[in-house]
């Protein structure tokens, strides 16, 4: 077992699960998320098979995969998958997001066709809205998704280089942010979370940093900056906030990720520690 | 069991260290209810799982 003790916090490393594939596997994992009773659902985008023809030809892959973790390695039990590469209704292109609400309805952002998808937990669409645009409700590039505690959507609308706020119907509800690297400017964000305490905490991935802010946009603090040493961050991905409040971001240009106390300080990365192949990758044909 | 000829090549490979270790991750997020982050291994299609111990001890043995 390896063992990381670093600045009064010790994390032991528990096992991997998951492979490459369809069914029990991912391609191209984007995003993962918890419904209610603890189930794990997992994002893939996919992948291109074959270049210079068309994508709704060659492009496969791009689904949601649900399953059942449990405590231990080996515990792992897929139960199913949906979603499918494709532009109609339901299916997906470029997903980016996901997040879950009280019902939990499954809520997925899609990078090329500019809209949220809405699923239950059986994979049924029940709702989808968004087109390409700058105004109010519209999206160019929606990247990360978060549902606060009375099922408003939070969605990065990332190449607009901001965020926007929905009910769980879609209605629009506000916005914040703009271009620029200030204090509660953007450049090309695309991961988002919130903590306990209602506070967001949105990658600003451009700019190579994470900023908190209120749950009305104000700036209040921000993590790292660019670079591959301690504490700092190359085109961050995501972020997620544990119950203590130390804040952990996905470095995704240093295959890593890095954790920072309350405070914003630094104190241990994350680079990987599977030295065993998972129960589903030994179950490969 | 992982089909015959993978293992082969398995056999072939001297170092595992690289495939230890993350590859361009994409998504985090903490199981509270089970106290442990989960960082999605996005090249490697993979989640790896670490546990926060809350109640983690280290004996004193200079005593």
């Amino acid at each position: 077992m390896v063992t990381r003790i670093a600045a009064g916090r010790t994390y032991d490393f528990s096992h991997a699960m998951g492979r490459g594939g369809v069914g029990a596997g991912f391609n191209s994992g984007n995003a993962l998320a918890f419904s209610s009773d603890n189930l794990v659902y997992v994002l893939s985008r996919g992948g291109e098979a074959v270049t210079a023809v068309p994508w709704h030809r060659t492009a496969r892959g791009a689904r949601v995969t649900k399953f059942d973790m449990g405590l231990h390695a080996g515990d792992e039990e897929f139960i199913k998958e949906f979603g499918e590469t494709g532009n109609g209704r339901g299916q997906l292109i470029w997903p980016a997001g996901l997040a879950i609400d009280s019902r939990d309805d499954i809520y997925v952002s899609d990078e090329w066709m500019n809209r949220i998808n809405v699923y239950d937990t059986d994979g049924n669409l029940l709702r989808e809205w968004g087109t390409i645009g700058t105004g109010d409700g519209e999206f160019d590039g929606p990247s990360g998704l978060v549902m606060d505690s009375n099922d408003n959507l939070y969605v990065v609308d990332s190449r607009n280089h901001r965020v926007q706020k929905f009910s769980s119907d879609g209605r629009f509800v506000a916005k914040f942010g703009s271009p620029g690297d200030g204090e509660g400017q953007f450049n090309t964000p695309w991961g988002i979370t919130l903590d306990q305490d209602g506070y967001l905490y949105v990658v600003d991935t451009n700019n190579h940093r994470v900023q908190k802010l209120t749950n009305e946009g104000q700036f209040v603090a921000q993590f790292g900056s660019y670079g591959d040493g301690r504490g700092e961050l190359n085109h961050p991905s995501d972020v997620t906030v544990d119950p203590d409040g130390d804040v952990y971001v996905c470095d995704w240009g240093n295959d890593r990720v890095q954790a920072y106390d309350p405070s914003g300080s630094f104190f241990t990365s994350f680079v990987g520690d599977a030295q065993q192949l998972t129960k589903w990758s030994q179950m490969m044909h | 069991m992982v089909a015959d000829d993978a293992l082969k090549r398995r056999r072939e490979v001297k170092d595992f260290q690289a495939e230890w270790r993350l590859r361009m991750p994409r998504a985090v997020a903490f199981d509270a209810p089970n106290s442990r982050l989960l960082i999605l291994d996005t090249q490697r299609s993979r989640i790896q799982i670490y546990n926060k111990l809350q109640h983690y001890v280290t004996p004193a043995r200079n005593l």
